[in-house]
């Protein structure tokens, strides 16, 4: 008979019949940090775009000998 | 014409080199002393006593015929096509070794690798792997691949980083430091494909107004090009537009992840003239002096400064700690080591001496999406929120690197300090082929090698909106994942002990 070797979905199983998984989505304070982290998180993806364009106008102005 | 193989000792190399360049080079006795004195003996010097040295000519490589049929063939002066290899090994090299199973066993465990010279004087020194264990010091951590050559006609795999000398008309510098790295990554990785000269020059005949050869040196913005159509998802960073901190910490967390960056160092803020490429592909080792130097960050960013304040967690930052970097540079023997503020610290010019890192291109795996800084300021973020209840006043050190998941896994399935059933969850999460990864720690737990935080992303999500980046997330009792068919994020209470730090990326820390 074939044997299962991998057993994560038993452990999580468990863990919920236990109680002790959480659905964080659900958690209104938990929503309200990723709010916060999205809208933090948006202003870098902004700060990196800008880094990389000007990054690459950059490089076209020192020769490497 | 057949080969000629020798075996000599340190004492006899200059006597039996200077004889057989002379003779195979067709250059004068003085010239052959020359090109020893000045270009080999600092490169012969560094290495152990016992290296025992085997030369065979003439010899056919690869990369040096490749510019003579493209450049050296076409000029007046009538340059040799064949060069001489120099094999290294650690301790007595006899005729039999060669001839018997045990033998060559042997000389496979003590091969140190090989140095080609070919024609081109006085820049003679040509494709090279020479290994860390071949020089006298070598606590430093580099990226190495593996070669396959062979001396005295057996088989024999060469380990470490290649090298070469630019011989200024068909390589320069920049030329240079793209053939050693794409010499590199297909030694590492089958995907990728050694580049000729030759082939470096055509890829980039687009991107080329005027003539190519003999070479004037490229920009960066060529070299990024040419690394794009060598299959990489390549990015530049440029010192003027992150402050100096931040260069500094985005270029080792690259360092950190096992990645050869290809670096631009410049006296321009001087008014200087130089413009100079080299290859940075590891680091010098962690001390305990070096963490305990290691101050909490000032942050610049004032998001992460007030969260620390109010939060009062301090964060440390293993990409700020004082380290030297290894570099390929051209000009010297492979292995050089300088501080990131000072790169070519090694050169006796004073000129070189006042140049810094203006910019470097990072070769990254095609879909690796996620910027490094992204990665950094969203794992700094994850631990200053409430998410995983930080006690205030605690000092964490954070150690943030990109590593595929393949490695990340292996590395997990036999690391006995996490949990079996932490283990399994994380196992069988479905990630991408690169993760960033961010282990947490204290300058204590580092000490030992150790963390008790973890957090992995992935490297193929550049949006972080709603956490959709994040795979794992893991710190003392409260754990995050997407799990089992990652709609939703969960935390659940199992416990996450200190564990074993990731070092394969460097093999070591």
């Amino acid at each position: 008979m074939a044997i299962k070797l991998n057993r994560a979905q038993e452990i999580m199983d468990r863990l919920e019949r236990e109680g002790k998984v959480r659905v964080m989505d659900d958690c209104p304070e938990f929503r309200k940090r990723q709010k916060e982290r999205n809208k933090y998180m948006e202003e870098v993806r902004r700060e990196c775009n800008r880094i990389s364009f000007n990054s690459w106008i950059a490089a076209s102005k020192l020769l490497l000998t | 014409m057949s080969i000629t193989t020798i075996v000599c000792s340190p004492h006899e190399l200059r006597g039996e080199l200077t004889q057989i360049m002379k003779e195979e080079f067709a250059v004068s006795p003085r010239v052959a002393e020359e090109a020893y004195d000045d270009r080999l003996d600092e490169y012969f010097r560094r290495l152990k006593n016992e290296v025992q040295f085997v030369v065979e000519y003439p010899y056919v490589d690869k990369v040096y015929r490749d510019s003579y049929y493209a450049y050296f063939s076409s000029k007046r002066r009538p340059y040799q096509k064949d060069c001489i290899r120099i094999s290294m090994f650690d301790g007595e090299v006899l005729p039999e070794h060669f001839r018997n199973a045990a033998g060559v066993a042997g000389l496979q465990e003590r091969y140190r690798g090989f140095v080609v010279l070919r024609p081109t004087i006085p820049n003679i020194i040509g494709r090279s792997v020479v290994s860390p264990y071949a020089l006298q010091e070598h606590r430093f951590l580099s990226l190495a691949g593996k070669y396959q050559t062979t001396v005295n006609s057996v088989k024999l795999v060469a380990t470490g980083f290649p090298h070469a000398s630019q011989d200024t008309e068909m390589l320069t510098c920049a030329e240079t430091s793209l053939w050693a790295l794409m010499e590199y990554f297909a030694g590492r990785y089958p995907e990728y494909k050694p580049v000729t000269p030759s082939v470096i020059i055509d890829t980039l005949r687009s991107r080329s107004s005027f003539r190519q050869i003999p070479s004037e040196g490229l920009g960066i913005e060529q070299m990024g090009f040419a690394l794009r159509e060598f299959g990489f998802g390549t990015k530049a960073y440029d010192t003027a537009e992150l402050s100096v901190a931040t260069f500094a910490n985005v270029f080792s967390v690259y360092v950190e992840s096992g990645i050869p960056l290809i670096v631009a160092v410049s006296d321009r803020h001087h008014g200087g003239r130089i413009g100079h490429a080299v290859v940075v592909m590891g680091r010098s080792e962690t001390t305990d002096a070096d963490i305990d130097q290691l101050k909490a960050e000032e942050e610049e960013d004032d998001v992460l400064a007030t969260m620390m304040k109010r939060k009062r967690i301090r964060i440390s930052d293993n990409a700020n700690i004082k380290r030297s970097f290894v570099i390929a540079d051209d000009n010297y023997p492979v292995y050089q080591m300088a501080p990131f503020a000072m790169p070519a610290a090694y050169y006796g010019d004073a000129d070189w001496q006042r140049c810094e890192i203006v910019q470097f291109l990072v070769p990254l795996y095609p879909k690796v999406y996620m910027d490094a800084l992204a990665a950094i300021k969203y794992v700094k973020t994850v631990l200053l929120d409430d998410s995983f209840c930080i006690p205030a006043d605690t000092e964490l050190f954070v150690r943030i690197f990109l590593a595929s998941s393949r490695s990340y896994k292996d590395y997990l399935t036999i690391e006995e300090s996490f949990g079996e059933d932490l283990k399994e969850i994380i196992l069988a999460i479905p990630m991408p082929k690169f993760i960033w990864v961010g282990e947490v720690s204290s300058k204590n737990l580092i000490k030992k090698r150790k963390a008790n935080g973890l957090i992995i992303l992935d490297a193929t999500e550049p949006q972080t909106t709603d956490d959709w980046n994040l795979v794992f997330g893991g710190y003392d009792q409260k754990l995050y994942c997407r799990y089992p068919e990652g709609k939703r994020l969960l935390q659940n209470s199992l416990s996450l002990e200190a564990f074993n730090i990731f070092t394969n990326n460097l093999k070591g820390f």
